[in-house]
């Protein structure tokens, strides 16, 4: 019984395991995605333009997400190349 | 409701020309409003009547409005605080209220202004007629252009937001929603919701600013450089579909300035598809509504 659990566990894991692989680029190229919506609303920060400021005000209040994720891949811009070669597990 | 934008270069004698149509349109029974949105206000000198931020009546069916651009600002920033406040309450220690004093300096919030002061008088429907005393072309320009510019942006942003969503719905179908996943459809989405909302506002207003209900007048002087703003100021009406109703040409006097009588040929020939009107220089500028409304008897109807 005891053995059968362990069994059940080990293949729950290891589907686990292959979900998490088989979507870990996609989740990759979605916080690019909320980079960039974070970049385009407010540009101004970084000096590329920025909408209207009126838009940028009104998005703003909403974007807490989107700023943590842009400024967790700002922190790691200094080493892109370190960023790819892990998610590609080099 | 018809509205009607009085729209040219500085010192043609827009404001004129305005007051002139407001009080000829309040004297056949017209519910007629006058709203100056030139930060340099010379409105209330004209009808010869103290006006003020508020709408004032001025006559039976004629009421008028010097736009505050300050209290403009600070009463559409305090829609937008409410939203901060809301989302930053932890902010309040850090004085917030001071940080959104800053936000009325930001590029593009007085223009910003000057359009939710259009918005409010366009959508009213409480007058027969609404006239809109413009800044300087180049001003006007800006606001009037404010709502497709954003309609660009926005809509760029739906495109991405689409993008994010559409991810993040390929990512929970893998791993299943977890309590902590951020939103996935455009409906539980508050970034998608608001920016559809802005959306729809923008489409609204450049929907009004282009309807056969709005027109707008360019008024000019029969000189060289005025000639060439109006036909920029033409061809942007063109170009974002706005109906033009008809060319002025104010202080006409060539008697003393011969050289007007060759820049009026030009106008004529430029504009022929638009109906011209020509007001000659008076040497009195016309004060109050009796005198106004005599000019646009004798030569604007």
């Amino acid at each position: 019984m005891n053995l059968f659990k362990l069994f059940k566990d080990f293949l729950r894991g290891f589907c686990q395991g292959l979900r998490e692989n088989a979507v870990s680029l996609i989740e990759l190229e979605c916080a690019e995605y909320e980079n960039i919506f974070a970049l385009l609303v407010v540009g101004g920060l970084v000096g590329i333009p920025s909408p209207p400021t009126t838009l940028t005000i009104r998005i703003l209040p909403l974007l807490e997400r989107e700023m943590k994720v842009m400024s967790s891949i700002t922190l790691n811009l200094d080493d892109l190349f370190g960023r790819i070669v892990g998610y590609f597990e080099v | 409701m018809k509205v009607k934008f009085f729209v040219g270069k500085g010192g043609v004698g827009k404001t004129s020309v305005a007051a002139s149509y407001a009080a000829y349109l309040s004297s056949k029974g017209y519910r007629t409003l006058i709203v100056s949105l030139d930060p340099a206000h010379n409105l209330g000198d004209i009808l010869d009547f103290a006006l003020c931020d508020d709408v004032t009546r001025v006559d039976d069916d004629l009421f008028a409005r010097e736009v505050d651009i300050d209290r403009e600002i600070a009463r559409y920033l305090s829609k937008i605080a409410a939203g901060l406040k809301a989302t930053y309450r932890y902010l309040s220690v850090l004085n917030l209220e001071g940080y959104i004093d800053i936000l009325k300096f930001s590029p593009g919030m007085e223009e910003q202004a000057i359009l939710e002061a259009i918005k409010r008088h366009i959508f009213s429907g409480e007058f027969d007629f609404v006239l809109f005393d413009t800044a300087p072309t180049g001003h006007t320009l800006r606001v009037l252009s404010l709502p497709s510019v954003s309609l660009i942006w926005v809509e760029e942003l739906i495109k991405v937001r689409r993008v994010i969503l559409d991810r993040r719905r390929m990512i929970e179908r893998v791993k299943g929603k977890m309590p902590d996943s951020p939103p996935s459809e455009e409906e539980e989405d508050e970034v998608m919701k608001e920016l559809k909302r802005i959306k729809e506002e923008c489409l609204a207003i450049e929907e009004k600013l282009k309807s056969e209900d709005v027109t707008y007048i360019p008024i000019l002087n029969a000189e060289e450089v005025p000639l060439i703003e109006t036909e920029r100021l033409v061809s942007f009406l063109r170009r974002f579909g706005m109906h033009i109703e008809r060319i002025i040409v104010n202080k006409y006097m060539p008697e003393r300035i011969p050289k007007q009588a060759e820049v009026i040929k030009e106008i004529f020939k430029k504009f022929k598809d638009y109906e011209i009107k020509v007001i000659p220089y008076m040497d009195v500028s016309p004060r109050g509504l009796k005198a106004l409304r005599e000019v646009c008897l004798t030569c604007l109807i």
